[in-house]
């Protein structure tokens, strides 16, 4: 199945546990108590719809490609770049999940340098060292300069230092 | 007529003052550098840029954003005229014809003229929307909830059955995004809804975050692909950046016929500046005597599509200002932005912040004017960001992006969350599902749930009231149009294939 498929499948699934998240939603204990509840199954069922029609669809679709030998010749290359660049984006992916874990507990200029760094050292490769770390470096100094003295919106301080 | 122009100079007075000039300026260059970069529009620009705006006071902040916003429009054409590569949809028209003036040594003309379409474009669209602004919202006060409601549903259809060629992918869209906007607490009887037990999901998901996530991260994600690919070239060296005179009276008529056309079109939800442009585009192709000279550097291909596409950019505002609903991913970011600052869009706007609402009008002249002068004797100074390898780029791009999520909640759980919604973003435009009706449902799903149940309330229950007034009924008759036409143009051009 090609990505069309999946991704609207993913979406039609979403909608049915949705729905039954609706159900089981507790009732409200004041006014109409299954007012809380109408709007989301509504909008669970029609998604659920939608989203059958629309797999349905992009299913007949890939069917019709495939039958019709359509499909394009896989290019080697072009399969190495897509995915090189899967990798990356799940790197970075990781990257923010990680970032997200540290922020507050390591302050905001060493989770920030970490993680610029990281991504930069994935993309621009390892011999640029000087320029991962120069950038991830003065990236997060200079925002964190800007946001905590410019603009008064306090980030995480690095522990004990306090800075 | 003299209470427009009152309100209008009243909005000048507010908005000219030096400090607000220089946040203009400054919003206007961050925000033309941030457009350059290819993949990242004016909805990036502002959401990335917002936080800037945070400590400001209401007036400064929305002239700041305004700057970035045209600023960002700006950058965008910058960026397809020197590299052939749009920062977003709407700059899209301007590769066409401008990247080949730039490749036959007319960069300096095509930075100029789409400097100058951008701004009479932008002004004259103002000044539609100066007298436009008041009776729409005049209008929209007579709404009740249930006329309310429906209005949001016209929206909404509307948009989704605008994605091109896949109306089934863009109420799909629109679904997820209501759904979105479930989360949190129910505003009426405090029941938790699909808050999981998280406390930071108890005021719901913020939009901004949604917005940041598609389409800062998801365009990041998108272009990795291209990040390995060897850098173009970029002229670095201009001359004076002006037009000729020939050039200058050849494009002030499509320049004046393209306005109305773009403002219109902006000013329908889901349609937007590409669209704009791009009809903009056909249609001077379409006028010209010599039509094969378009895309080998016309410099008309440049001026139409651009004065169209700044036209709509404030067309596009009037949806968001006067009934508090925006048509495009852009228009809703400047919606998160007022409403960061404690004001809710809509007809009331006008009422109880006439400084605002005209404060922000007399903006968009200024944003207009000075963008205009900053861009074209520094066009060449700029343009050196494009010089700077995205290798570099994007990482600066996802840590402001990490940041703006931050400063908005403070909470490191919106890291998780933009995380996702970045994912979301790049498999829903691998998979061709548009992201716009998601981002607008997540916007007036809640306010939309409103007034369905107080329009319920009213009414004891009984569903008549959505046919109830003929306001009512002819807002349904818009909507299942809106579904309908697609579907029969579809037929149509089957039968024509069949015929064929």
């Amino acid at each position: 199945m090609n990505i069309k498929v999946k991704t609207t499948m993913a979406f039609t699934v979403f909608g049915m546990i949705y729905t039954v998240g609706a159900i089981m939603m507790p009732m409200a204990s004041v006014g109409n108590p299954i007012a809380p509840k109408i709007f989301p199954l509504i909008l669970g069922i029609g998604l659920t719809i939608l989203g059958s029609l629309y797999t349905a669809k992009e299913y007949k679709h890939w069917k019709e490609e495939q039958a019709s030998e359509k499909m394009k010749k896989i290019n080697p290359e072009e399969q190495e770049i897509e995915r090189k660049t899967n990798k990356l984006i799940i790197f970075t992916a990781l990257a923010g999940i990680a970032y997200a874990v540290i922020f507050e507990h390591v302050g905001y200029i060493i989770s920030t340098s970490l993680f610029i760094g990281i991504i930069m050292f994935a993309i621009n490769g390892r011999k640029k060292w000087m320029t991962n770390l120069g950038v991830a470096v003065i990236f997060s100094v200079a925002v964190y300069m800007i946001f905590s003295n410019l603009l008064a919106i306090p980030l995480p301080k690095i522990p004990f230092l306090e800075i | 007529m003299m209470e427009i122009i009152q309100n209008l100079m009243h909005g000048f007075s507010v908005a000219l003052t030096p400090a607000n000039l220089m946040w203009v300026t400054l919003g206007g260059v961050l925000g033309t550098i941030v457009g350059m970069l290819p993949g990242l529009g004016p909805a990036t620009g502002v959401a990335v840029l917002l936080p800037l705006t945070f400590t400001m006071g209401p007036t400064a902040a929305l002239i700041t954003m305004c700057g970035i916003y045209y600023g960002a429009m700006f950058g965008g054409s910058r960026s397809s005229i020197l590299i052939n590569t749009p920062g977003d949809g709407a700059a899209l028209a301007a590769t066409f014809d401008g990247y080949p003036m730039a490749t036959n040594g007319r960069a300096e003309a095509a930075l100029a003229m789409s400097a100058v379409a951008s701004l009479i474009g932008g002004v004259i669209a103002a000044v539609m929307m100066t007298f436009i602004a008041t009776p729409v919202s005049m209008f929209a006060l007579k709404f009740g909830p249930a006329e309310y409601f429906l209005l949001m549903i016209a929206a909404l259809s509307m948009t989704a059955s605008m994605s091109k060629g896949n109306v089934l992918g863009g109420f799909v869209s629109m679904f997820v995004g209501l759904i979105i906007a479930t989360v949190g607490l129910d505003a009426q009887s405090g029941v938790p809804r699909f808050t999981f037990g998280i406390m930071e999901l108890q005021q719901g998901i913020d939009f901004l975050i949604l917005i940041i996530g598609i389409y800062a991260l998801g365009e990041v994600f998108k272009s990795f692909k291209s990040i390995n690919q060897g850098q173009k070239k970029i002229q670095k060296k201009f001359g004076k950046i002006w037009f000729t005179k020939d050039d200058w009276k050849r494009c002030l008529w499509p320049i004046l016929r393209s306005t109305p056309l773009g403002f219109i079109i902006g000013a329908l939800p889901g349609a937007g500046g590409t669209m704009a442009s791009l009809m903009a585009y056909n249609n001077e192709k379409n006028m010209s005597k010599n039509p094969d000279d378009f895309g080998k550097g016309e410099i008309i291909g440049l001026a139409a599509p651009e004065a169209a596409n700044n036209a709509a950019s404030v067309g596009a505002l009037i949806p968001m200002m006067t009934l508090g609903i925006p048509g495009s991913g852009t228009t809703a970011v400047m919606m998160g932005a007022l409403l960061m600052l404690g004001l809710q869009p809509g007809p009331m706007l006008f009422v109880q912040h006439p400084d605002i609402a005209w404060g922000l009008i007399a903006s968009m002249f200024i944003g207009n004017i000075v963008l205009a002068i900053v861009n074209i004797p520094l066009a060449g100074v700029l343009v050196r960001v494009l010089a700077i390898p995205p290798k570099i780029l994007y990482p600066i791009v996802l840590g402001l992006a990490f940041i703006g999520t931050y400063a908005i909640g403070n909470s490191t759980m919106d890291f998780y969350l933009l995380v996702i919604f970045g994912v979301m973003g790049l498999f829903m435009s691998k998979a061709n599902v548009p992201t716009a009706p998601m981002i607008l449902g997540v916007i007036v799903g809640g306010t939309m749930e409103q007034s369905f149940r107080q329009a319920l309330t009213l009414a004891d229950g009984k569903l008549g009231i959505f046919v109830g007034s003929p306001l009512a009924i002819s807002l349904i008759v818009l909507t299942v149009g809106s579904i309908i036409f697609p579907i029969i143009k579809q037929i149509f051009k089957k039968k024509e294939l069949v015929r064929a």
